[in-house]
């Protein structure tokens, strides 16, 4: 089974889910876990097809950045290609931020916004 | 291929033609990317990164441009090195330039940005649709053939650097 980077828990979820196993069950527990996640809303990170990049680079630079498999590479690369766009990330701020530069330095067009 | 040295090492041979073509695009790249902000290569090279949010967008790129920008000339001047090291040998119209451990890489991703360079002094559509390009549009036909010859190269590198990858040069399903 491939693995979805985009439906993959990603480290907001890991750390909603220690704080929930740390708290003592509660009103008041639950109300700061909600805060704390809703102060940490992920950033969704899209790539944009252009006709340049070779498509075999972009499966590199997705191996490469993402971390992801063969099979989920190509498969967002195809969706940049078809689609026009992929999402590839959904991300704490900070690590879409991470994507996107590298995404930049390898010349791939990557745009970051709040996920909604 | 492994070097005398023990060193993992890849020794790329480059028609002497190319060679100097190569050097002649990473000179041209080095002082694009110095160009204004509204300059189509800069625009391209240095994209919007935030969607929605003007003040974000602008402050992530001040943040970004300045680092990006740095390591793009560094990338390419340590490009140049190689190249220039390049041996041919005598009788030989072929240089034959060694690479070892994250040159290859980092050749790959400078000779991206010189094809990218180039689309954006074209355009996207002439690009996108090469066989309406006007004969008579000479530019525009070199700079076509020259991404075309760069791409060879970036799958020659490819090839060495993630096989993998290179595999996917194609729009066929992976199995």
């Amino acid at each position: 089974m491939l693995v979805d980077v985009r439906t993959a828990p990603g480290p907001v979820l890991g750390a909603s889910h220690a704080l929930l196993a740390s708290a003592v069950p509660g009103i008041d527990e639950r109300t700061e876990s909600d805060e704390l996640v809703g102060r940490d809303l992920p950033w969704d990170v899209i790539v944009w097809d252009d006709p340049v990049n070779l498509m075999a680079y972009v499966v590199h630079v997705f191996r490469k950045v993402l971390g992801v498999d063969e099979h989920v590479a190509h498969r967002l690369m195809m969706e940049v290609h078809t689609e026009g766009r992929s999402l590839v990330a959904s991300e704490p701020r900070e690590t879409a931020e991470k994507y996107v530069r590298q995404f930049h330095s390898h010349g791939l067009q990557a745009t970051m916004r709040k996920s909604s | 291929m492994r070097g005398a040295d023990g060193v993992d090492s890849l020794v790329w041979r480059l028609p002497a033609p190319l060679h100097g073509l190569l050097l002649t695009l990473l000179d041209d790249l080095d002082e694009a990317i110095d160009g204004p902000t509204d300059d189509p290569v800069v625009q391209r090279l240095f994209p919007r990164a935030v969607e929605g949010e003007d003040d974000a967008d602008a402050e992530f790129r001040m943040l970004l441009a300045g680092d990006l920008l740095l390591q793009r000339h560094e990338a390419i001047q340590q490009c140049r090195d190689l190249l220039n090291e390049g041996r041919r040998l005598p009788g030989s119209s072929t240089v034959r330039v060694t690479l070892r451990a994250d040159e290859p890489t980092m050749l790959l991703q400078v000779l991206n940005d010189v094809r990218l360079a180039l689309a954006a002094r074209v355009g996207a559509t002439a690009v996108e649709l090469r066989q309406l390009v006007d004969d008579d549009d000479v530019e525009t036909h070199r700079a076509l053939e020259t991404m075309d010859l760069l791409a060879w190269c970036q799958m020659q590198l490819l090839e060495h650097i993630d096989p993998v990858a290179a595999r996917h040069d194609g729009m066929d399903d992976v199995d």
